[in-house]
């Protein structure tokens, strides 16, 4: 059975939901409306370009090509950690961009050249949607993380202090911050994981069943990308952190300004 | 034991500390004295190189603090600060964390050692079963004192270490400090509490 095409007056119709959320965050006064209808409007369009960017690359299917696709993608990724962190470009955007081409490359190509037995790894096919997966999850995880790290630090800098100046190395010291930002990034995550099936059918498996995979097929995926997605997540995090933390601390361990602002 | 010699320290257009100097001997307990917002804290971290300095230097058990210098300073050196807000742990996962940073990864954590601490600084064992969160501010400064104490540190910073104590737990820090001065442990102390400051043999004013 073929998926369904939705028109686009049934997409504007489905569209219309999202005044549900909409309404609240204007009751509640909490300061995301203009986030939400602009993350709207960006999204619509973005998703009508994608189609046709996809299209060529699928079309092409270069492996040149495509790796600058993803390399264009990863630079959007932490250009918007970066805004969303509020941390300072100096600091944060070369170890954002180092920690996201390595984990996702890494763990990638683990995926499709080791699990998948891909003959071409970077086929547009694969490689473009698999990158795209492990970016957003990997933004998610690093906004959350990288901004809860150094607001943490910023906030309790005298537990810091009092470790490194009791003896404790700069990673000793900042053990319990990334700790913390750690638990806080991946609670969530994992909570899903363990209800993966009971509760929540994730989207990947919902996208394959609906595109025609049997759900045997499905369930394979979706476990491989849970497991990708946190790995590489984890990956990109750590190398953010270690790198950037050489840059926000100077020789004695002392902490630089590195929120904007 | 501990020598700053002409040092500025300075907050952006603030000069907070101005060419000051002291000296304090081994087995001292030197107080720390001024008004409030003198740079007396500011002056503490900076001996063990928290805080940027300008001018002349430091010098703590012979050695020149500078950026090679300071992880060594600092193993041979207990902090306290004033505030310390730790995440909500139990308690005894901050002592545990305390004596596995690298500065004292050679000293094994003795319990009845911490209980007979606890007790001299009129704390009760059982504080050890809580929560950071479940223990008071005062409580919480003895309680980094008693654990500090078994660092086999041999020089001691302190910031404000009688600060929201009654009267006799005060009594009972002051005790404690002397103790380990006896025991050869050099101590500076930044302090407002006029008690403290005359039980110490050393008063460094910075005005």
């Amino acid at each position: 059975m073929g998926t369904i095409d939705i028109s686009y007056i049934s997409l504007l119709i489905g569209m219309l939901l999202l005044l549900i959320p909409i309404f609240y965050i204007w009751r509640y006064e909490t300061k995301l409306l203009k986030g939400i209808c602009i993350g709207a409007v960006r999204m619509v369009v973005q998703m009508l370009f994608i189609g046709v960017y996809l299209r060529y690359l699928f079309e092409w299917d270069n492996p040149v090509i495509n790796s600058v696709w993803v390399f264009i993608m990863v630079y959007i990724a932490s250009e918007t950690a970066l805004t969303r962190t509020g941390v300072k470009r100096g600091v944060l955007m070369m170890p954002l961009i180092v920690g996201f081409v390595v984990a996702g490359i890494l763990i990638g190509l683990y995926f499709l050249g080791i699990v998948l037995k891909l003959d071409n790894v970077f086929s547009a096919q694969y490689f473009i949607p698999i990158m795209g997966i492990l970016l957003g999850n990997m933004l998610t995880v690093n906004v959350i993380a990288v901004g809860t790290f150094y607001s943490t630090l910023q906030r309790e800098q005298n537990l810091y202090y009092f470790l490194l100046g009791n003896g404790a190395s700069r990673s000793e010291a900042l053990k319990p911050f990334v700790r913390q930002a750690i638990v806080k990034s991946f609670s969530p995550t994992i909570a899903n994981m363990a209800v993966m099936g009971l509760v929540s059918l994730p989207g990947t498996m919902i996208g394959q069943i609906l595109g025609g995979s049997s759900p045997h097929v499905a369930i394979k995926y979706q476990i491989m990308i849970v497991v990708i997605t946190m790995s590489a997540s984890m990956l990109s995090l750590m190398i953010a952190i270690q790198f950037s933390s050489k840059r926000a601390f100077d020789g004695f361990g002392r902490m630089k300004q590195v929120m904007k602002g | 034991m501990l020598e700053v010699n002409n040092i500025s320290i300075r907050f952006g257009d603030e000069q907070v500390v101005r060419n000051f100097s002291c000296r304090v001997e081994k087995g001292g307990l030197a107080c720390l004295v001024g008004r409030s917002g003198c740079g007396k804290t500011s002056l503490l971290r900076s001996l063990i190189g928290l805080t940027p300095y300008c001018g002349g230097g430091i010098k703590i058990a012979g050695a020149s603090l500078n950026e090679s210098t300071c992880a060594y300073v600092r193993k041979i050196t207990a902090y306290l600060p004033q505030e310390l807000v730790f995440p909500n742990d139990d308690v005894m996962d901050i002592v545990y964390q305390t004596f596995r940073i690298g500065g004292v990864k050679n000293i094994r954590l003795s319990i009845p050692l911490l209980h007979q601490n606890l007790s001299r600084l009129g704390l009760e064992p059982e504080l050890l079963d809580k929560r950071m969160a479940e223990i008071s501010g005062g409580q919480r400064q003895r309680l980094m004192i008693a654990v500090l104490g078994m660092l086999d540190k041999q020089i001691w910073l302190l910031d404000e270490p009688t600060a929201a104590l009654d009267e006799k737990s005060r009594d009972l820090v002051i005790k404690f400090l002397l103790d380990a001065r006896c025991e050869g442990k050099t101590i500076v102390a930044v302090s407002h509490d006029p008690v403290f400051a005359s039980r110490c043999s050393t008063i460094i004013q910075l005005d």
